[in-house]
């Protein structure tokens, strides 16, 4: 009997220690989780309470100091830039290392390997999209190309794996400890992957839903909703701009064929719209102290940890601070001694699709200019937790990777077609940004612009000498007029981009005299500009307020511009309400019938878009029925499209209400825009009323609910919503649920420069640190913190300071 | 008096070891010590079981009380826990169960290996 009970307690002992120690299904492993001494308890642990003052790496060349302000901000003071990135790598690593391994495993189609099935088709799509491909390709061409930044990149990485070797089970990442796995070590590679992941987020195109429409609608009908130019065009380049070069012909094809089918493949994931940003500068002549002011605040997906992490970098050469990325070498967005600058996506459509003939079924050859020509085939294995890889080939042509074909988002088997982008080309983006970070004038600003590609940027710049400019700044295709809106013939070899526009052809202005320079993803240029310029998504609102308002102001102050950035005027809303009710109200048996609570608001309201207003609430719920209902007769055809923008929206109903586009062909009787708006202000209604209830009320801040989540979205105990703040798409304070100012930036550039900036979040990446969160409540009201460049002897109020030394000093 | 010396002796070992050891080795040490105290099965269990209890629901505790962190409350929801109290409970739970079963375990074996004790002599 001993025996017997001896034997069933020890397995069963066995068999709980096990247990606990593995994750059963969404269970974490609650033994190794719940352990106070090495589980999440250790993870409670704020920065400065595990604050080290000396630290030894290896391969150091001599010491190296960081400074943490208030904030948690590291200033790294370091005697050579090989120990700057080096320690810069080192540092991002303990506040932001799961952030990092996660983002980079993201772009590398790689998710379903922590998180299993669910992320399968997402991986795919990114392997698909030759995000990994194009970053092995960068890694080999940087290694001949560019040694120094190869060295660089190599440092940063070598200081992600210091600390990853030192890591303890206790003092793991939350994250890892939850979803049970452990962090890869970095490398170049990771770096670059990391671009490709930002250039996934921001650049989209509308290929497959043009070549819809055009069959759908025809040519006229197609031009006039889909205009390349708007009417009222306010370009980031002023429309005033001259330009002072000989441009490159291109030549355009004389038998063009468009395909006439409509075209039945599952779209891409797009970037969201919202996602954009503004930046702008303006001149000594504008501002009350005669110094340049420079302003910044890219609209990116509110994620924890934050998207940016803020940093100063300082050599005896240089002293850079600003936004940088978690695995991205220097700062982003910033500003040093002597200039500033900072980015908005340029958005322009470098993204092109070619319908491929292959020869057999076994793909290895595609016919090209009549030619039957080799195919590459990659075998992508995608390792899956917990259940076996799944394989998935992709077919490469000299365009680009085969995404669409009869495995993956077409239903028809004949159907194949690459993707050719600038993002698979390899290129040295990162030099850019280290040759900003150590800049001094002008001609180091367009020196390092020279080596940027992709995503294309707007490039902002003032400088302490006074200099403002802007640049538009990417690897651009050199197109004839019309090329690359639709699907092309992979055959046809006149539909091969001709080459690129000469970095110097770029669009640029070097102080204008309007006395500013600005950028709010709107068309980068005027239609006098001489290569083909397009893009479906450019901004139509943002810019024109931007510059509306830095027109009108003088005797600028930093406080005027950080306003600015918080400026939560609804243009779209401005100019469509008064047409709406004038529209509905045209019709008196309208205006009898119609809710007069709500109507009475937005007849009061004054456009601005504050928390605690309802009459945003009410704008933009009619405003998406409106929309929704004028252009849902383009789902009919069961294809996917895109809806023309809210502009074009605006100007048709402005034209013509009778326009036949707001005809319901299923009704007998010939409905106007008046119908449309009439149905939809019902809706508005009922969904009002609703929400009253459900909600207790429809302010915006309610009814918007902003709100800043953890990267992994069933972790939502880390993530912040209902954040009350004002803006929204569109508006200059862009802040919509999910995107908004993920980092603001005012600099003016004084004999020593002073700035502000905050982003939604906080320096740590730990959720259990009390400075995870640290700037969300500010940012929320429009405030930043003192973001001035700081001496190492300088700092009224340091939080720690830890020394860096070398193993083997 | 056994029950009181496997306690205290699982205590000390958990508290000089646990920064060093992940549970499964608590796990052999407790179930080692139950083995060489040599208690009832029983006194074991609760011995072993409460000393991982007591020591873990204090660190916790403890490290709440130092860092004012609000990671157990958030963690309290994202493992669907109402309050965070539930979080420190269950943490004291997890502890018993991870130090009861080697403990009673230890002393089965002890129970199986001892020599029968000699009868018949007077």
């Amino acid at each position: 009997m001993k025996y017997i009970s001896f034997a069933f307690f020890f397995i069963l002992t066995i068999i709980l220690g096990l247990l606990l120690s593995m994750q059963i299904d969404k269970i974490p492993p609650l033994g190794k989780l719940l352990d106070p001494y090495h589980g999440f308890w250790q993870n409670a642990y704020s920065e400065d309470q595990q604050a080290q003052d000396e630290l030894t790496i290896s391969n150091l060349k001599e010491q190296v100091e960081v400074v943490y302000d208030e904030f948690l901000i590291p200033h790294i003071y370091a005697n050579n830039e090989e120990d700057l990135y080096k320690v810069q790598g080192y540092v991002t690593a303990q506040h932001r290392l799961w952030q990092m391994d996660f983002q980079t495993l993201a772009a590398a189609g790689r998710l379903s390997e922590i998180v299993g099935s669910m992320a399968l088709e997402l991986d795919r799509t990114t392997r698909r999209k030759g995000l990994p491909f194009a970053a092995e390709q960068g890694i080999s061409y940087l290694e001949q190309e560019d040694p120094e930044i190869f060295l660089y990149l190599n440092a940063y990485a070598d200081g992600v794996n210091e600390y990853i070797d030192q890591l303890a089970e206790a003092t793991l990442p939350i994250e890892y400890k939850i979803l049970n796995y452990k962090p890869e070590p970095w490398s170049p590679y990771k770096s670059l992957l990391l671009l490709k992941y930002m250039a996934d987020m921001l650049v989209g195109d509308r290929d497959l839903e043009y070549t819809n429409l055009r069959a759908m609608l025809g040519k006229d009908l197609f031009e006039k909703l889909y205009p390349l130019f708007p009417e009222e065009s306010d370009p980031v380049i002023e429309s005033t701009h001259l330009w002072d070069f000989e441009p490159i012909a291109v030549e355009q094809p004389e038998d063009l064929q468009y395909p006439s089918d409509s075209i039945l493949l599952q779209a891409l994931p797009q970037p969201t719209p919202g996602t954009g940003s503004n930046n702008w500068a303006v001149s000594g002549s504008k501002t009350a102290s005669g110094n340049p002011i420079l302003a910044n605040d890219p609209h990116l997906s509110m994620n924890l940890p934050s998207l940016w992490y803020a940093m100063q970098l300082s050599t005896p050469d240089f002293s850079v601070k600003g936004a940088t990325l978690p695995g991205a070498l220097g700062v982003i967005s910033g500003f040093n001694e002597n200039i500033a600058w900072g980015v908005t996506n340029a958005t322009r459509d470098t993204r092109d699709w070619y319908a491929i003939t292959f020869k057999d079924s076994d793909r290895s050859e595609y016919l090209y200019n009549d030619q039957w020509v080799k195919s590459i085939m990659r075998v992508e294995e995608i390792k899956i937790k917990g259940e076996p890889s799944k394989m998935d080939t992709v077919i490469y042509t000299h365009h680009g990777p085969v995404v669409y074909d009869q495995s993956f988002g077409a239903e028809r088997k004949d159907v194949n077609y690459a993707l050719k982008w600038t993002a698979h080309m390899p290129s040295i983006e990162q030099r850019t940004f280290l040759m900003l970070n150590k800049g001094g004038d002008h001609a180091d600003y367009i020196a390092a612009l020279d080596h940027y590609t992709s995503p294309a940027q707007n490039f902002v710049f003032a400088s302490k000498s006074g200099d403002i400019a802007m640049k538009v700044q990417g690897r651009f295709p050199l197109k004839w007029q019309g090329q690359g809106m639709f699907f092309m013939d992979g055959n046809d070899p006149q539909m091969e981009w001709a080459g690129f526009v000469p970095n110097e052809h770029n669009a640029a202005t070097l102080n204008p005299e309007r006395g500013f320079v600005s950028s709010a993803n709107q068309h980068p240029v005027a239609e006098s500009y001489p290569y083909f310029v397009f893009d479906h998504s450019y901004e139509h609102y943002r810019n024109r307020r931007l510059n509306q308002r830095l027109e009108e102001m003088n005797q600028i102050t930093v406080k005027d511009m950080m306003g600015l950035q918080f400026d939560n005027y609804h243009l779209l809303a401005a100019e469509a309400t008064p047409l709406m009710m004038t529209l509905i109200a045209s019709d008196s048996v309208n205006i009898r019938m119609i809710d007069q609570k709500y109507w009475n608001e937005l007849s009061q309201w004054d456009f601005y878009t504050n928390p605690q207003q309802s009459a945003p609430t009410i704008f933009h719920l009619w405003w998406r029925n409106l929309y929704k209902s004028i252009w849902g007769i383009l789902d009919e055809g069961g294809v996917p499209v895109v809806y023309p923008n809210y502009y074009q929206t605006v100007q048709l109903m402005s034209k013509d209400a009778k326009d036949s586009i707001f005809d319901i062909r299923a009704t007998p009787k010939r409905e106007t825009v008046v119908d449309h708006l009439k149905i939809s202000y019902d809706s508005m209604v009922v969904q009002l009323e609703k929400l009253a209830k459900v909600k207790g009320d429809y302010t915006w801040g309610t009814y918007k609910n902003t709100s800043v989540k953890h990267l992994v979205p069933a972790f939502e105990a880390f993530s912040y919503q209902n954040i009350q703040t004002g803006g929204g798409a569109g508006i200059l304070n862009a802040t919509s649920e999910r995107h908004g100012a993920s980092w603001r930036m005012v600099v003016e550039m004084a004999e020593e420069p002073i700035a502000h900036g905050i982003y939604p979040g906080g320096q740590s990446g730990n959720p259990g640190s009390k400075y995870y969160n640290t700037f969300l409540a500010s940012w929320a009201k429009g405030e930043y913190v003192d973001f001035r460049l700081n001496k190492q002897d300088s700092f009224r109020n340091p939080l720690f300071t830890s020394t860096f030394k070398s193993k083997s000093n | 008096m056994k029950f009181i010396i496997l306690f205290v002796l699982s205590l000390l070992a958990v508290i000089m070891l646990g920064t060093w050891l992940t549970f499964p080795f608590i796990m052999f040490i407790i179930f080692s010590l139950a083995y060489l105290v040599g208690s009832s099965g029983l006194s074991s269990f609760f011995a072993g079981g409460l000393a991982l209890a007591l020591v873990w629901f204090v660190k916790a505790l403890m490290i709440s009380a130092t860092t004012q962190s609000d990671l157990p409350e958030r963690m309290a929801t994202l493992m669907g826990l109402e309050g965070s109290f539930l979080i420190f409970v269950a943490t004291g739970v997890l502890g018993f169960v991870i130090g009861s079963f080697p403990a009673l375990s230890g002393a089965l074996l002890r129970n199986v290996l001892r020599k029968p004790k000699p009868t018949g002599w007077y």
